[in-house]
């Protein structure tokens, strides 16, 4: 099996839930915030600042029975100057679900296929580690449009992937409106497909795919009350065959909107927002043979994709 | 059917959020009447001069500094040695990082920037628009001085949008008193 033992994982996070509390409980803190659950802005970590930040991303529901695939992310900012961001992040999973496919099996997005996909699949995931880098070239402040670029190369033990970001963000009324946009593109190495049919014998390859992920992201955010921020958030995935984005090797491009809301004090700041799909277009056949109504499961997708909270703390 | 949740790896988070409140750092530096004596040492009375602007006003302002006007009622108070006319303390706010920073501006009889003074500030970073050598930057300015960050004003590292704030706010408090209070 791809998890690993839980008592491993209750080890390390009850280690990490006090690593957590001893930092949050001596440090001053606050500062770079995200106000989307997705969407970047270009406002960043002033230079010597530190900041502490945990992830999780509930991706919910397929085309039937149960879903929930939480995502984790632990993740530690720093500012090397003004205008250039580093971090470290170690990324696990936990999955539990129960006849959630097409087909109303147990199958598909990070369930071994193996499993017996009549019964329920419940296991915790170590996925890899990433690193992020965010260089600021124009301030949403000082310029008439704040710029930034993002680069993150991720690596786990299914995947290998190298992420480019372009971030733009333009504020009004005073800074109290805040409009976001990125574009971004991601090549991965990845595991081959888990779907198999039940019965026929068939045993993945475990070959290695190569992936191009492309995506746009868009958020409105307006600060309605001191300290609160309520907006919006839209996200276009597109997936590709290889590393191209023709069109010919296109698999699927998906839809996704929902709320967003932030709190932010002198100490610490949440966000949450959560994201459902909208629609999607099976492009390739495989990708066809996921959809369900207007939306797409299998491998690629969820109903809510995703509920995220994230949690930061500034020392 | 039982579903299983993922408790354990919610503890980091939740440690932050039981945890992060913590000690507020929320400073009041000076009351209205501290940043008064500070700005006019010599005065012998602060006269309550509040002005309601009208909605000309508030557009010419706009017009003017280039800086939103967001209230109608400007709080001010004409500073008197004896019988002699010092100038004007007015208590004004603006966006902040999470709040509004409230600040105050004395400007001496001829309209140029005496002082400013920072009286509520409740963000994490930029305190140092405490610091009077930043505050010294605004001493002088007359209506129509360019007040712009990294221009005739220095930014300050982490603060970028309270400086920039502080700054806008010099030039629409310029414009206020040229437009309005001189008249």
């Amino acid at each position: 099996m791809l998890g690993i033992p839980e008592t491993i994982f209750a080890r390390a996070l009850c280690a990490l839930t006090f690593l957590v509390a001893s930092l949050v409980s001596i440090a001053p803190v606050s500062a770079d915030e995200p106000l989307f659950g997705y969407a970047y802005t270009a406002d960043l970590l002033p230079k010597g600042k530190w900041e502490l930040e945990q992830w999780i991303t509930d991706r919910e529901g397929q085309a039937f029975g149960h879903y929930h695939n939480f995502q984790f992310r632990t993740e530690v900012e720093y500012g090397l100057t003004d205008n250039f961001q580093v971090s470290g992040y170690i990324n696990y999973s936990y999955l539990n679900a129960k006849n959630n496919s097409v087909a109303h099996l147990t199958e598909g997005l990070d369930i071994p296929f193996n499993h017996d996909p009549t019964k329920q699949y419940s296991a915790m995931r170590f996925d890899g580690i990433s690193f992020e880098g965010i260089y600021r070239f124009l301030s949403p402040y000082k310029d008439p449009i704040g710029l930034a670029f993002y680069v993150e190369p991720e690596v786990g033990p299914r995947e290998m992937a190298l992420e480019f970001r372009l971030i733009l963000q333009k504020n009004f009324l005073d800074d109290r409106l805040v409009v976001a946009a990125n574009a971004w593109i991601e090549f991965e190495h990845e595991q081959g497909s888990n779907l198999v049919t039940p019965g026929s014998g068939d045993v993945p390859d475990g070959a290695i795919e190569k992936a191009t992920m492309a995506e746009i992201d868009l958020g409105v955010s307006y600060r309605f009350l001191p300290r609160w921020w309520g907006g919006i958030e839209f996200r276009n995935h597109n997936e590709f065959e290889g590393f191209s984005l023709a069109y010919r090797n296109m698999e699927h491009t998906a839809f996704f909107l929902g709320p967003s809301i932030h709190y932010g004090s002198e100490h610490w700041w949440i966000t949450i927002s959560a994201l459902r799909q909208v629609g999607a277009i099976g492009v390739s056949s495989e990708n066809k043979a996921q959809m369900r109504g207007h939306r797409i499961f299998g491998d690629e997708h969820t109903s809510w994709d995703g509920i995220r909270v994230r949690v930061g703390y500034n020392f | 059917m039982r579903r299983r949740w993922p408790v354990l790896p919610l503890l980091p988070a939740a440690a932050i959020v039981v945890v992060g409140p913590g000690p507020a750092h929320a400073v009041q530096y000076l009351t209205v009447e501290q940043a008064q004596r500070l700005c006019f040492a010599e005065a012998t009375a602060f006269e309550p001069a509040d002005v309601k602007l009208t909605r000309e006003q508030m557009r010419a302002i706009e017009k003017d500094s280039r800086v939103d006007v967001r209230e109608a009622t400007e709080k001010v108070w004409r500073v008197l040695k004896g019988a002699t006319f010092q100038g004007w303390f007015i208590e004004d706010e603006v966006v902040g990082k999470h709040e509004f920073i409230t600040w105050a501006l004395a400007l001496n009889a001829d309209g140029s920037v005496r002082q400013i003074e920072i009286l509520d500030y409740r963000e994490t970073y930029g305190h140092e628009i405490r610091d009077p050598k930043w505050r010294e930057q605004f001493v002088g300015k007359t209506h129509g001085a360019q007040l712009k960050l990294d221009k005739d004003i220095k930014n300050i590292s982490g603060a970028t949008l309270s400086s920039r704030h502080i700054t806008e706010g010099v030039r629409r408090l310029l414009s206020f008193h040229d437009l309005v209070l001189k008249r």
